[in-house]
C-alpha cells in the first residue's frame, strides 16, 4: 500500500464566473519516504491538487486514501486532527504568525498537544538549531529575511514529527542561492525518512527530488523519477 | 506554549489596536461609572440624612426661605431674613392630645452675623436636647457656655480656627471651645452657640427659627401640631425628603440612559474594530487550521483575547469611574446637581468638598461583567466567521 493514492481526482470551483474545472480525473501514489516534486504551468491545478492531498480542500468527486485513512470521510474537526497528526506545510511565503516570535511559531503545533510548556520551548528549540536558527529563535517573522522565515516555517512543519511535509513553492519568493539551501534542507530531512511533496514551477528544482509529476489543465500529463538520487539514498 | 499564550502575545505586539480598544472601554465604563457612582452617593447622602436627621417633623415659621433650611438638608446662606416662631410655640407643643408622643423636641434660631471677612450663619441650639435628637454628634472640645460657641468641622479647616480662638461676630468676641465632627451635611458650616447668646447677637428676640421634634406617629403627629401652630409650618420629614428623592432618582435615570447609550456606542466601535481585526487575521487562522488547530481551538483563543480586553478594560473603567467624583466630584455637584435643584448636594457643594470615596462593589462587578458581555457580542461575528472559514480558501493567496 502506498502512503498516498489519489484516484480519479476531480475538483470543481463554483464562484461568481462560473464553474473553474481544477482538477480532471487526476490519479497517483506516493511512496513513504519520497521527495515529490509537481511541476507545472501557472493555473495548472498544483495548489489545487497540494490542497487535497494535504486534507484542507474536499474534492468534488474521487477517492484519497492516506495511510489507508480515507481523510474526506472525517469531519472537518477530525480532519483537523489528522492534519495534525500527519501532515506539515510550508507555503511560499507570508506563513508565519506575524506576532509570534521564531520560537513561538514552531510551537504552534505543539500548542494543541500534550507536551508541558518546557518540552514544547525544548523541541521547538531543537528544531531550529536543525534548520540553522538557533540564535534568532525571539525573532518576530518580520526581523528574519525571507529565507529564515522559510527555515522556520519548515521547523513548524517538522516540529510534530509529522510523515508528511507538503510544500507549495517553497523557494518561489527566494533567491537562487537560499532557494538551493532550502532544498537541501528538504533533501537532509528526506534522507531522515520524511515525505516531502513541493509544487515548484523551476526545472532547476528538480536536482533535489527523486521524482516529478507534470501538470496541465488539471491533468497529469507524465512522471519522471530519477534514479541516481533515489541509489544515492539507499 | 498555551493557546491563552497566542491570545497575550497578539494583544501585546499589536499595541495600537489593544490600546485602542481598552481605551473605548475605559472611557465608555468610565464615565458610566462616574455617572452611576454620583447617583449612587447622592443617594447614600441622601438616606444617611434622612436617618441622621433625629427628627422626623420640622416646625417652622411660614417663610418661603426656610422650607429646608436645616437639619442637613439646607444652603447655608438663604437664611439670613427669616421669619420668627413666637417663644409660646413650644408651650403649645405640650397641649397635644397625646403628649408622651412626643420623644424629643429640639428648637433653634438661626440667623446670621458678620465675622471679620465674611458671614456665618448662627445656630442656637439647646445643647442637651440637641444632642439627644442628634446621637452621632461629637464635639471635639468642650461644649459651650456663655459665649462660647461650637463650630463646624468645614469652618474650622476653611478659616483655619479651633478651640481656643475666638470669633469676632456682629463686633462681639466669641470664643470657640469645640469643633463638631464632620457630618457631611450643612452642620459642618456653621457656628453653634446656646440660644441665649444667638438671640442677643441676632436681635432675635423670643423666637425660634425652628423647632425639630421627634414623635411616635409624626403624620397625623403633624397634623395635630399644625391646628395648634397656625401660624407655622409644620412638615413631616417624610414630605421635606420626596422633593430630595425626586432629584436624585431624576439623575440616577440620566445616569442611567447615557451609560447604556454608551454602551451602545461602545459594543459598536468595539463590533467594527474586532471584526476588522478578523479579516486582518483570515491568513492565521487559515494557518492555525492548516496546522490541525481544532474550532474550538481559534474560538477559545479569540475569547481570551477579547475576554482579557474586556476584564482589564472593565475594571480599569470602573476604577477610573469611582476615582473621577473625587476629583472632578465639587466641580459636578455645583455644576449639574446644584441647576438640577437638588438640595442635597448643595450643602456640600457649598462647603467645597470633594465627594467620599466609595468602592461600590456591584458597580465594579456590573461594569465588568458588562464590558464581558460586551466583548462577547463583538467577537460573535468575527468568531462566527473563523468557524465558517474554509482554510483552503483562506490560504489561497497565501
Ligand atoms: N478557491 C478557489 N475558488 C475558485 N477558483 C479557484 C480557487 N482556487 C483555485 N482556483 C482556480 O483553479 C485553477 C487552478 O488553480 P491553482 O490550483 O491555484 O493553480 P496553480 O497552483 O497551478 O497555479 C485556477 O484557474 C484558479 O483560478
Ligand atoms: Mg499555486
Amino acid at each position: 500500500m502506498s502512503l498516498i493514492e489519489i484516484n480519479d481526482v476531480h475538483k470543481v470551483y463554483k464562484g461568481g464566473e462560473g464553474e473553474v474545472h481544477a482538477l480532471r480525473g487526476v490519479s497517483l501514489k506516493v511512496e513513504e519516504g519520497e521527495f515529490l516534486a509537481m511541476m507545472g504551468p501557472s493555473g495548472s491545478g498544483k495548489s489545487t491538487l497540494l490542497s487535497v492531498m494535504g486534507a484542507l480542500n474536499p474534492p468534488t468527486s474521487g477517492s484519497m486514501l492516506i495511510d489507508g485513512i480515507d481523510v474526506y470521510a472525517l469531519d472537518s474537526e477530525r480532519r483537523a486532527d489528522f492534519r495534525h497528526e500527519y501532515i506539515g506545510f510550508v507555503f511560499q511565503q507570508f506563513q508565519l504568525v506575524p506576532y509570534l516570535t521564531a520560537l513561538e511559531n514552531v510551537m504552534l503545533p505543539l500548542a494543541i498537544s500534550r507536551y508541558p510548556d518546557k518540552e514544547q520551548r525544548e523541541m521547538a528549540k531543537n528544531v531550529l538549531e536543525k534548520v540553522g536558527l538557533g540564535e534568532k529563535c525571539l525573532r518576530l517573522p518580520n526581523q528574519l529575511s525571507g529565507g529564515e522565515q522559510n527555515r522556520v516555517a519548515i521547523a513548524r512543519a517538522i516540529v510534530n514529527q509529522p510523515p508528511i511535509v507538503f510544500a507549495d513553492e517553497p523557494t518561489g519568493s527566494l533567491d537562487t542561492q537560499t532557494g538551493q539551501d532550502i532544498l537541501t534542507l528538504f533533501q537532509a530531512l528526506n534522507r531522515e525518512g520524511l515525505t516531502i511533496i513541493m509544487v515548484t514551477h523551476n526545472k532547476e528544482n528538480l536536482d533535489w527530488v527523486q521524482r516529478a509529476v507534470f501538470i496541465r489543465d488539471g491533468s497529469l500529463e507524465k512522471s519522471e523519477s530519477y534514479g541516481p538520487r533515489m541509489a544515492q539514498e539507499g | 506554549m498555551k493557546l491563552q499564550n497566542i491570545a497575550l502575545s497578539n494583544l501585546r505586539r499589536r499595541k495600537g489596536r489593544t490600546m485602542f480598544l481598552l481605551l473605548t472601554f475605559l472611557v465608555v465604563v468610565g464615565t458610566s461609572v462616574t455617572l452611576n457612582a454620583i447617583s449612587l452617593g447622592l443617594k447614600q447622602d441622601l438616606d444617611a440624612k434622612l436617618s441622621s436627621l433625629g427628627a422626623n417633623i420640622v416646625i417652622s415659621a411660614k417663610s418661603e426661605h426656610l422650607a429646608l433650611s436645616y437639619g442637613g438638608l439646607s444652603v447655608p446662606g438663604v437664611t439670613y431674613d427669616v421669619q420668627k416662631l413666637s417663644a409660646s410655640a413650644l408651650d403649645k407643643l405640650k397641649q397635644v392630645s397625646r403628649p408622651e408622643d412626643i420623644t424629643a423636641i429640639a428648637p433653634a434660631v438661626i440667623g446670621a452675623a458678620s465675622g471679620d471677612k465674611r458671614k456665618y450663619v448662627l445656630a442656637g441650639v439647646d445643647f442637651p436636647a440637641e444632642l439627644k435628637m442628634k446621637t452621632w454628634w461629637k464635639v471635639d472640645g468642650s461644649l459651650p457656655q456663655g459665649d462660647e460657641a461650637v463650630i463646624g468641622s468645614g469652618l474650622a479647616v476653611r478659616d483655619k480656627i479651633g478651640p481656643g480662638d475666638s470669633l469676632r461676630l456682629n463686633g462681639k468676641s466669641v470664643k470657640i471651645s469645640g469643633v463638631l465632627e464632620q457630618t457631611g451635611g450643612s452642620e459642618d458650616m456653621v457656628v453653634f452657640s446656646p440660644i441665649e447668646l444667638v438671640r442677643r447677637l441676632t436681635g432675635l428676640k423670643d423666637s425660634f427659627t425652628l423647632i425639630e421634634v421627634n414623635a411616635k406617629d409624626p403624620e397625623n403627629m403633624a397634623a395635630e401640631l399644625a391646628k395648634l401652630l397656625p401660624g407655622a409650618k409644620v412638615t413631616p420629614v417624610t414630605q421635606l425628603v420626596e422633593g430630595a428623592t425626586e432629584s436624585v432618582n431624576r439623575f440616577t435615570r440620566f445616569a442611567l440612559m447615557v451609560s447604556i447609550l454608551l454602551a451602545v456606542v461602545g459594543t459598536m466601535v468595539v463590533v467594527v474594530t474586532l471584526s476588522g481585526n478578523v479579516n486582518d487575521r483570515t491568513r492565521e487562522l487559515g494557518i492555525f487550521r492548516a496546522i490541525g488547530f481544532r474550532q474550538r481551538h481559534i474560538l477559545s483563543i479569540l475569547f481570551t483575547e477579547v475576554l482579557l480586553i474586556s476584564v482589564t478594560g472593565g475594571l480599569g473603567g470602573y476604577l477610573l469611574g469611582i476615582t473621577a467624583p473625587v476629583v472632578f466630584g465639587p466641580l459636578l455637584a455645583q455644576s449639574t446637581v446644584v441647576q438640577s435643584g437638588l438640595a442635597a448636594a448643595q450643602g456640600r457643594a457649598a462647603a467645597g468638598q470633594a465627594m467620599g470615596f466609595a468602592w461600590y462593589p456591584w458597580l465594579g462587578l456590573g461594569s465588568v461583567l458588562t464590558a464581558c458581555i460586551v466583548g462577547l457580542l463583538a467577537i460573535t461575528y468575527p468568531a462566527w466567521r473563523a468557524v465558517k472559514l474554509d482554510p483552503a480558501e483562506a490560504l489561497r493567496f497565501i
